[in-house]
This record gives structure tokens, C-alpha cells and sequence, in this order.
């Protein structure tokens, strides 16, 4: 009963432990393995007659092999063994005569073997087929004799053969295996030659090197090498890179793909499974999930984009890679100006209280399509007053960005360059509801590009004289649902010279690079809405 | 190949820059005639032998007139009660015209930007709309500006600068959308499209003619001309 138990108790931790490993073949092995193979056409047996007169002893072929096996490609091995087989057949008459047969077989083969399901199966047992072929050096000694009479005939040759079958290695761990295969030689090319037969073998079998692979990873394209912590949201949803990862398991795959940035990342960012069929490759994109921390960077830093990608077959196969990453400072702007939304704060507490306590102060256009251009007028005198003046960017070192101050920032400063008095300007503003968007110039003839701000009054097109009686003053736009209204034009940069001066050069420059020297159609002037 | 014959036809299409800035000088004064400097908000009296610059306007009082000189040789007239911007007066291929009419129609489109944008939260509607604002009081409306800036489309069709005309109807449409013209516009839009051969668009803008000068409140004098040239001009379209 102790001895069932103990069995039972070592069988379930070998399977446990075996289920553990990975089926999937090592890229090399060695092994040894006993055979049986009936060279003699005799079974094995003891045989006596006649009150002892008559014995004979049979062994008809057992022998030993070492087989060397190396990947060739994928799940397809090519294999080296060589083996020795000896057989034996005694017989003795009247206690004095008696002849004595030994046959010696040395095969020496080289073949190839295929491990068929070798990612599919999660367990231990490794099935495989083999074949191939090569010399069987046979040599056969036969001694007949009795008291005065001896003879012997020694006979030795070669033949070519080929041999087909297959066996299974069941891993015991991740570095050995129990090997047992059936093969069948044809010996000189015939099934019914004299050597020609069944072989059975169990050995042992090493292993070691890699595991054969059951995805690619064929490409990894970096979309982004530069973070820009004030646009981080975006990367929740861009892709940072493309992996492109090729199926070579021989079925369909599942892939999923696990992103990360050390230190900066709350958590990894997961793609979801991805089935990918047969042969075929599929890009993924990695994306990132940031945490508030990166928005308290001060200076560009260094960091490492982790990418993991595993496979869902049976067992999880992973493979890893990373790629070098800046983080830019939190005011950092790689100057495209559909980003530079990403600055613009209108829901910045003290914004909205600023704004909103000078709006108080025109309850009396509460009800008058003047409201919006009222209040854009009342905010911009208001930073006018409180001493806002145009400054060039900082000089950094060795640093090429450009810097956007948030409003709040270039509020405490005092001083901004034409960005940062756009963002200042449209957050305030947009605190109000005020629809603002950027005007960025980049005339080809120009070094350095400029940004101006355009305001939406909602005054419609036909009131346009309530504000001015030159309509190249302004720009009608229409909205999403077909009503078009003026939008005003302003020179941000000329906070400190006021409202009236700021739109007239604004007007100018909009008619002048806009329209007359038509950068609009050719898109060296183009108009981004802050949403 | 294909990128390069891209590339050229852009490149025919647009010109170079320097060519299109225009000087306009001032020959000839009949009457009253103002001047307004860049984005100015007060007319100047003008004088002959003024040069005025690619942002500058001129207008006519009624029963006046300018002559003008573009870039120092083509003569152009300016007839009574009528307005130009100089950048109306400046190169206008066909093949600018149209990319124009395109941007009006692809005005119109909602950009798909909007739909694909990164957007936090999942808002399906968002309220807050005011009540109060978005009706134009009568007061503030100025009908009689339109007219002068008819005029001046009417002068540029006139002197067969017909793709500027054409951009100036459509940008006076723009500023004054309700404006009850008659159908008048629309007949110079279809005139100038008609003579550029553009059969399509000048039906379209004679039907929009036909349509206008039907409204009740039309002055008679005009209804009747603007819908008899319109349908002699259908009927000599096919159209009818």
C-alpha cells in the first residue's frame, strides 16, 4: 500500500514537472540509446534436446547507437548515427560437433529528422519521423568444427542502405530526454535482405542550444524617437513603433505585444492577442501609457522603450527588444502646430477665474453679438496691464527643440516668444468658449516660421460692420453645421502696443501671406483649430 | 513618372509669387472716387497719379468713375457706385478658379479630422448652447454695400477679366449671403462662366438667376431683365 502511494506521489510530480517544459526541440542533442534488431533471423532462445545431446543458443541482434542530431531549419533536424549490432547463433551435436555463426552490423547513417508538433504540444512527448540512409558495413564469421575437424569462414562487407521510421523523445528536463524510435533498414536497397529489418531503440538523449521558434520578429520600425511629455495623451493612442512579426510556426498563431518606457510608464501598454496565420506577418503597433510623473520633467532625458512580444501556443513563447528614447523637457515642442493644442489650458483653474471675472465685467453685451469681441478685446487689454511683453526663446545648449510656456507660466514670467503668447492668448479665451486657432507661417523665403492667432466673434458675415467697415479686416469661416462667421486675425506678439494695432498688423499679414501671395493654397500658411 | 508629372502640373498651377503682386496707378478721376489703405477703416479722397498697393481698395460715388493703369499698361475702367480691392484686379489662371471653387465646396465638408481626433472621455453630446445670441438685428445689417461690390464684379466681367469677376461674386456672396439682389449676381456669375465655357456651372448659376428674380419683393425693372437674359441664355445652353 506504501509502496502504491509512493508511486503515485512520484508520478504526479513528474508529470507536473514535466508539463512544465517546453516541448519545443533544443537545436542540438546527443544520445545513446540499446537496440534490438533481429540481423540473425533467429530468435533469441536456448534450446537443448535429446538429453543435452543436441543445443543451440541464439541471439539474434542487439547493439548499441550514438545518434548526433543538429536543426537545420525550423522543425527539421539533420541527424548522424552510428550503431553496432551483433548477432550470434551456437549449435552443438553429440556434445563434439557444433558450429557457431557471429554477424556484426555497423551502420553508419546520416538522415534527417522532422519533429512534428513540436509548438503545439505543451507538454512532454516530442513525436518525430526520420530517415536517410548510408553504408551498413556487415562482417560474419562462421566456425564449424568437432574433435579433428575445424573450419572457419570470415566474410566482410559493405552495402548501402536507407532506413525510414520514427519514435518520440519524452523530456524529462529541459536538457534530457527518453528517446525510443522503430526504424526499419532496407540493407542494400532490398526489404527482404538478410540484414534487412525492424530496429527497436530507447536511449537517453541530451540536448541543448536554442529552441526552435514559432515567430519572427521581421521589423521594428520607430515611428517616434522623441517623447513630448505636454503631448503625452497622444501616445496612448499613436504608435511609437511598428513590430512586424512573421508566423513561421507552420499554423496560426496568437500574438500579443507588451510596451513599456522604464521608469515613466505606470503600466505596460498591451496590444491585445492578434491572430496571425501561417507564413504570413502582421505590423503591430506599440504604443505607451504614461503616468503624471512625465509631465515633471525639467530637462530632456534618456530612456528605454520595452517591448515584449509573446506567442500563445500551448505555452507562452516570448521574445523581448528595446530601443533608446528621449523624453523632453514638459515645455518641449517639436514645432508641429497641430500639437501645439496640446499647451492651450483654458480649463487651468486660475485661467478660468481670470477670465471669467473680467467677463463680469461685460454683462452688458450678455444678449449683443458683440459679446465674443468684446470680451476677446477685454482679455487681451487685461494682459496688455498686467505687463506681458514679447521674448525670444532661451538659448539652450546643445538643444534644438522649441519651448512653449504653458499660460500660467509665461503669466508668473512676464514674457514669451510668438508660441507661448498664442497659447497664453487662445487659453484665455478659450476658457470663454471663444473658438481661437493657430496661423502658422512658414514662408520658403523665411528662416524662421511665426504663429499668430485667429478668434471666432460668432459674428455673422452681414454684421460685420459692427466691427469694422473694412471687411479685409477679417475672415468669414464656416463652422461644421454651415454657418459662417468673422474670425479676427491678431498679432499676439504686440500684446504690449493693444488690441486696435495687434489685429490691424494681424489683417495685413493674413492678406498679404494668405491671400495676395497666396499661402494658403500653396500651404505655407496654414490655419489649425484648437479642439 | 507619375510624381513627376504631379509635380510639374503643380508647378504650372502655381506660379511663381512674384508674378502675381500687382500696382495699380490712378489716370483718369470723374467725380467722386475714395481710396482705402490696407486694412484702414476710413476712405481717402483719391488723386490722379496714385499708386495704390496689392492691399489697397478704391470706390466710385454714383455717377463717377476712375481710370486705372495695372502694373503701368493695361487700362482698366471703374464705372459708377462700384468698389474693388486691388487683389481682385491680380492674375486669375482657370486653374486657379477652380481649385477656388473647390475650397468652397470642400468648405462645406466637415473635416474628417474632427472624427479622429484624440478626444478624452466619451462625450456624445456636448451642451451648453446660449440661447441669446445668433440673431442679426435688422439695424445691423448694411444692404446697400453689396451694390457697389456687384458693381465692381460687373466692371471686371465687363473688361473680360472674367475668373476675378467670378472670385468677387463669390466672395460678395460670402460677406452677404441674404442679400435680395434678384438674381442679378447669379446672372453675372452664369455670363462670366458662359464665356469661359464652363456650360455646367453657368447653368446652374443662370437657373439660380431664374430662381432669384421670381422673389416678390424684386424691384420689376430689374426681375424682368435678369429673368429674360437668363432664359434667352438657358435656351442658348440647351438647358431649356
Amino acid at each position: 500500500m506504501t509502496r502504491r502511494i509512493k508511486l503515485l506521489i512520484c508520478s504526479i510530480l513528474f508529470i507536473i514537472n514535466v508539463q512544465r517544459l517546453d516541448a519545443v526541440s533544443r537545436s542540438s542533442g546527443i544520445g545513446l540509446k540499446m537496440s534490438y534488431w533481429n540481423i540473425t533471423n533467429h530468435p533469441t532462445r536456448i534450446a537443448t534436446s535429446n538429453f543435452g545431446r543436441h543445443a543451440s543458443v541464439d541471439i539474434s541482434g542487439f547493439g548499441a547507437w550514438i545518434h548526433f542530431s543538429s536543426r537545420a531549419h525550423l522543425n527539421w533536424f539533420f541527424e548522424f548515427q552510428i550503431g553496432a549490432i551483433g548477432g550470434t547463433h551456437m549449435a552443438v551435436e553429440d556434445y563434439v560437433a557444433g558450429t557457431t555463426e557471429v554477424s556484426a552490423l555497423v551502420p553508419i547513417l546520416l538522415g534527417m529528422r522532422y519533429d512534428m508538433m513540436s509548438s503545439r504540444i505543451p507538454g512532454y512527448i516530442q513525436p518525430y519521423i526520420n530517415g536517410g540512409g548510408g553504408p551498413y558495413w556487415i562482417s560474419s564469421i562462421k566456425t564449424r568444427g568437432a574433435i579433428e575437424l575445424n573450419e572457419q569462414e570470415i566474410v566482410s562487407y559493405n552495402q548501402f542502405g536507407i532506413y525510414a521510421g520514427g519514435g518520440a523523445n519524452i523530456l524529462l528536463t529541459d536538457w534530457l530526454g527518453l528517446n525510443f524510435n522503430i526504424t526499419y533498414h532496407f540493407v542494400d536497397l532490398k526489404f527482404e535482405e538478410e540484414f534487412s529489418g525492424l530496429e527497436f531503440g530507447l536511449g537517453l538523449n541530451f540536448m541543448w542550444g536554442r529552441r526552435s521558434e514559432i515567430f519572427e520578429i521581421k521589423d521594428v520600425q520607430l515611428i517616434v524617437s522623441d517623447i513630448y511629455p505636454a503631448y503625452y495623451q497622444f501616445y496612448n493612442t499613436y504608435p511609437i513603433a511598428l513590430v512586424r512579426v512573421k508566423n513561421i510556426a507552420g499554423y496560426p498563431i496568437e500574438v500579443n505585444l507588451r510596451s513599456r518606457l522604464a521608469n515613466y510608464s505606470e503600466r505596460p501598454s498591451i496590444s491585445g492577442y492578434k491572430r496571425i496565420e501561417n507564413g504570413k506577418s502582421i505590423d503591430i503597433p506599440v504604443t505607451l501609457i504614461f503616468g503624471s510623473m512625465i509631465q515633471e520633467i525639467s530637462t530632456h532625458e534618456s530612456a528605454v522603450l520595452d517591448i515584449e512580444v509573446e506567442a500563445r501556443v500551448g505555452k507562452s513563447h516570448i521574445k523581448t527588444l528595446s530601443a533608446p528614447i528621449t523624453i523632453h523637457n514638459k515645455n518641449a515642442w517639436n514645432g508641429d502646430i497641430d500639437k501645439l493644442n496640446y499647451f492651450i489650458t483654458p480649463d487651468e483653474p486660475d485661467i478660468l477665474k481670470v477670465s471669467r471675472e473680467l467677463s463680469k465685467n461685460l454683462n452688458e453685451y450678455e444678449n449683443n453679438p458683440l459679446l465674443h469681441f468684446k470680451q476677446a478685446v477685454y482679455i487681451f487689454d487685461y494682459l496688455n496691464s498686467s505687463g506681458i511683453t514679447y521674448h525670444k526663446d532661451p538659448n539652450i545648449l546643445f538643444y534644438e527643440d522649441d519651448r512653449v510656456q504653458y499660460a500660467l507660466e509665461t503669466m508668473q514670467i512676464g514674457s514669451g516668444d510668438c508660441d507661448d503668447l498664442v497659447v497664453l492668448y487662445s487659453s484665455f479665451l478659450e476658457s470663454l468658449g471663444i473658438k481661437t486657432a493657430f496661423v502658422e507661417v512658414q514662408d520658403p523665403n523665411k528662416e524662421i516660421a511665426h504663429l499668430y492667432l485667429i478668434f471666432d466673434t460668432d459674428i455673422q458675415p452681414e454684421q460685420g460692420r459692427l466691427i469694422s467697415s473694412n471687411e479685409k479686416k477679417y475672415i468669414i469661416r464656416e463652422k461644421g453645421n454651415g454657418v459662417k462667421t468673422i474670425w479676427i486675425p491678431l498679432e499676439t506678439t504686440l500684446i504690449s502696443a493693444g488690441f486696435e494695432e495687434a489685429w490691424k498688423v494681424g489683417a495685413v499679414q493674413y492678406l498679404r501671406d494668405g491671400i495676395i501671395e497666396n499661402g494658403i493654397r500653396d500651404g505655407w500658411v496654414k490655419i489649425i483649430h484648437v479642439q | 513618372m507619375k510624381k513627376l508629372s504631379l509635380f510639374l502640373l503643380l508647378n504650372l498651377l502655381f506660379v511663381n509669387r512674384s508674378l502675381t503682386a500687382i500696382q495699380v496707378t490712378i489716370l483718369k478721376i470723374n467725380g467722386e472716387v475714395q481710396i482705402r489703405k490696407g486694412v484702414e477703416e476710413t476712405w481717402i479722397r483719391a488723386r490722379e497719379g496714385m499708386i495704390l498697393e496689392d492691399i489697397d481698395s478704391i470706390m466710385t460715388g454714383v455717377g463717377s468713375s476712375a481710370e486705372l493703369s495695372l502694373t503701368g499698361h493695361t487700362l482698366f475702367r471703374l464705372a459708377s457706385n462700384a468698389m474693388l480691392d486691388v487683389t481682385d484686379l491680380r492674375d486669375i489662371t482657370e486653374q486657379e478658379l477652380f481649385l477656388y471653387i473647390m475650397e468652397q465646396k470642400l468648405k462645406k465638408i466637415e473635416p474628417a479630422s474632427s472624427k479622429t481626433k484624440l478626444r478624452i472621455g466619451n462625450v456624445s453630446v456636448v451642451h451648453g448652447e446660449s440661447q441669446s445670441n445668433g440673431q442679426i438685428d435688422p439695424a445691423d445689417q448694411h444692404p446697400d454695400f453689396w451694390i457697389q461690390e456687384k458693381n465692381g464684379a460687373i466692371a471686371l466681367y465687363e473688361q473680360d477679366y472674367l475668373t476675378n469677376s467670378i472670385v468677387k461674386i463669390y466672395k460678395t456672396l460670402e460677406i452677404y449671403p441674404n442679400i435680395q439682389d434678384c438674381g442679378e449676381m447669379h446672372l453675372y456669375l452664369g455670363k462670366s462662366f458662359e464665356a469661359l465655357h464652363k456650360k455646367g456651372q453657368a447653368i446652374e448659376s443662370y437657373m439660380i438667376a431664374m430662381q432669384k428674380s421670381q422673389t416678390p419683393t424684386c424691384d420689376i425693372d430689374i426681375r424682368n431683365v435678369v429673368a429674360r437674359e437668363a432664359d434667352l441664355a438657358l435656351k442658348r445652353l440647351d438647358a431649356k
